[in-house]
C-alpha cells in the first residue's frame, strides 16, 4: 500500500485505475463514486487526486448541490492512452515459437 | 516455404507416413492396399496448401490486415497476427490463415485452411481405422467448414471501401483495450488447450503403460509355465499382473493430477476472466463495481504470459513431453512385441530354453526403458533451458516497460 512518501512515486496501477474509471464516465464524476471505483481509502484517494491535479491529469468542478466532481482532462486521456498502448506492446511482443 | 505452408507440408508428410505404416502393419497383400489413400494425396495438398481468393480490398496489404484484425477482434474472434498473415480460429479442429497481397492500389485477400494438431490427429485416426477410405471426405468437410466461415465470418469484416483512419480519443483507447484483451485471451486459451491436451495424453500414456505391464506380466507368468495348474495359473497370473500394473498407473496418475489439474483450472479461469472483460469492452458495458480496471487486468495477464507460452510450447506438435513419451512407448512396445514373437518362434523351432528367452526379453525391456528415460531427461532439460530464457526475457521486458510508464508519469 503506497504511503505519503510513496506518492512521490505513485503506484502505476492505482493511477491507471483512476484514469480509466474517469475515461469510462461520460462527463464529471462524483468524488465518492471515483473513490469507491478506485478501491482505495479516502486518505490515499485524496493524495492521489492531489497528485493527478498537480500533473494536470484531472480537474475539479464544484456543482450547485455542493458535491465536488472530478473531470478527466485531455492530458489525462492522452496519458491513459499511452499507458494502454505500452502494455499492449508487451502482450503483443512475439517470442520465438 | 515458411509458416503455415511448412506446417501443412510437415503434417501431410506425417499423414502419408502413417498411411503407409498402416498398410504395412495390416500386412496388406500387395501395393493396391495403398489404393484408398492414393486419391487423398492428390487432393490433400490442394485443400491444405492452396490459397483461395476471398476478395479484393482497397488499400495496402498492411493496412487491410491491420484493419481486419481489429474488426475481427471486435466481432469476438480469436485472431493472431504475424507480419503478412492472420490466423483466425474457426473451431478446435480448424484454423484459417488469411493473407493479403499487394496489387497496385488494391490488394488480394486470400485464405488457406490450416492443419492444426487436432485436425491432423483426427485424420491420422481416420487413416488408422479406415486405411484412408474416409480421408478425402474428412478433408473436404474441413474445407467446406472453413470456407463457409471465411465467406460468412471474415468476408463481411474485410474493409472493401478502403481502410478508415482510426479516430482519436475514446474509440481509439477502446480498440487498444480490446486488442490487448483479445491477445491475452488467445494466449491464455491456447495455454489452457495445450495443458488440457498434455494432461489427457499423460493419463492415456499411463493407462497404456498399465495395460502393457499387465499384458507382459500376465503373458510371462501364464504362458511361461511358472504355474502348473491351468485354472489357477490364469487367475493367479491375472491377479499378479494387476498387482504389478496398478502401481505403474495409480501412483503416477495421482502425481499427474496434482501437477496438471491446478494449472488447467488456473488457465481456464484466466481465459474466462479475459473473455468476460473482452465481451464487456466490445459491448461497451461499464459495470459500477468492476473488480479491477482493464489496464490492470492486461498488466496482470502480462505477468502470466511466460507461463502460458511455456506450456503452449510444451504442448507443441508431437515433440513435447507427454506426447513424446507416448510415441516412444508405442514404438518401444511394438519393438518388444516383435522381439517377443521372434524369440518365441525361435524357442519353438530351435528349442531355445525358457531362461534364455526371459533373459533376451528382459534385456530388451531394460534397454528400452533406459533409452526412454534418457530421451525424456534430455527433452526435459532442453525444455527447462528454453523456459528459463523465455521467463527471463519476458520479465526483463515487463520491468523495462513498467519503468518507462512510471518515468512517463513522473515527467508529466
Amino acid at each position: 500500500m503506497p504511503t505519503a512518501e510513496a506518492l512521490e512515486k505513485p503506484d502505476l496501477y492505482v493511477v491507471a485505475r483512476h484514469l480509466e474509471r474517469l475515461w469510462r464516465e461520460d462527463g464529471p464524476m462524483l468524488k465518492t463514486r471515483l473513490q469507491v471505483a478506485a478501491g482505495v481509502n479516502y486518505d490515499l484517494f485524496t493524495r492521489y487526486l492531489e497528485w493527478m491535479q498537480a500533473k494536470g491529469l484531472v480537474t475539479m468542478e464544484s456543482s450547485e448541490d455542493g458535491h465536488e466532481r472530478v473531470i478527466l482532462t485531455s492530458k489525462g486521456e492522452e496519458a491513459y492512452k499511452k499507458l494502454v498502448q505500452w502494455i499492449n506492446e508487451v502482450i503483443h511482443e512475439k517470442l520465438p515459437e | 516455404m515458411k509458416g503455415g505452408r511448412l506446417a501443412a507440408v510437415s503434417a501431410l508428410i506425417l499423414l502419408a507416413t502413417v498411411t503407409m505404416m498402416a498398410a504395412v502393419i495390416r500386412l496388406l497383400p500387395d501395393f493396391w492396399g495403398l489404393s484408398p489413400a492414393a486419391p487423398a494425396f492428390i487432393f490433400l495438398p490442394f485443400i491444405f496448401l492452396w490459397r483461395f481468393r476471398l476478395t479484393i480490398a482497397t488499400g495496402t496489404s498492411g493496412q487491410v490486415l491491420s484493419d481486419l484484425v481489429r474488426r475481427l477482434r471486435m466481432a469476438k474472434y480469436q485472431v493472431s497476427q504475424s507480419q503478412h498473415r492472420l490466423r483466425v480460429k474457426v473451431s478446435s479442429n480448424t484454423d484459417l490463415a488469411v493473407h493479403a497481397r499487394d496489387s497496385g492500389e488494391e490488394c488480394e485477400v486470400t485464405y488457406q485452411v490450416n492443419l492444426t494438431t487436432n485436425s491432423t490427429g483426427t485424420l491420422v485416426v481416420i487413416v488408422l481405422f479406415t486405411g484412408g477410405f474416409l480421408l478425402v471426405p474428412a478433408a473436404v468437410y474441413l474445407l467446406i467448414k472453413a470456407s463457409s466461415f471465411a465467406e460468412g465470418g471474415i468476408l463481411p469484416q474485410v474493409p472493401l471501401g478502403g481502410t478508415p483512419k482510426s479516430p482519436e480519443g475514446v474509440a481509439d483507447i477502446r480498440s487498444e483495450l480490446i486488442d490487448g484483451l483479445s491477445e491475452g485471451y488467445r494466449l491464455s486459451y491456447e495455454a489452457y488447450e495445450a495443458t488440457q491436451s498434455m494432461y489427457t495424453t499423460a493419463v492415456m500414456s499411463l493407462l497404456l503403460t498399465g495395460i502393457l505391464v499387465w499384458l507382459a506380466v500376465f503373458g510371462l507368468v501364464s504362458f511361461g509355465g511358472l504355474l502348473s495348474v491351468m485354472i489357477s495359473r490364469v487367475i493367479d497370473s491375472a491377479l499378479l499382473a494387476t498387482a504389478v500394473a496398478l502401481p505403474f498407473t495409480i501412483i503416477p496418475l495421482q502425481r499427474y493430477r496434482r501437477r496438471w489439474k491446478p494449472r488447467v483450472n488456473d488457465y481456464w479461469q484466466w481465459s474466462h476472466r479475459l473473455q468476460l472483460a473482452l465481451v464487456l469492452e466490445v459491448d461497451r458495458i461499464t459495470t459500477a463495481n468492476r473488480q479491477s480496471s482493464t489496464f490492470e487486468l492486461i498488466g496482470e495477464a502480462c505477468s502470466e504470459v511466460p507461463k502460458w507460452l511455456a506450456d503452449r510450447r510444451r504442448g507443441g506438435y508431437l515433440n513435447r513431453e507427454s506426447n513424446s513419451v507416448m510415441l516412444y512407448s508405442v514404438l518401444g512396445a511394438l519393438t518388444i512385441y516383435l522381439l517377443y514373437n521372434t524369440f518365441y518362434s525361435l524357442s519353438l523351432n530351435f528349442g531355445f530354453g525358457f531362461v534364455s528367452f526371459v533373459v533376451v526379453i528382459t534385456s530388451a525391456l531394460l534397454a528400452f526403458i533406459a533409452i526412454e528415460v534418457w530421451l525424456y531427461w534430455r527433452a526435459k532439460r532442453g525444455l527447462r533451458g528454453e523456459e528459463r530464457t523465455v521467463v527471463a526475457d519476458w520479465t526483463a521486458r515487463m520491468l523495462r516497460t513498467r519503468a518507462k510508464m512510471e518515468r512517463y508519469l513522473q515527467d508529466l
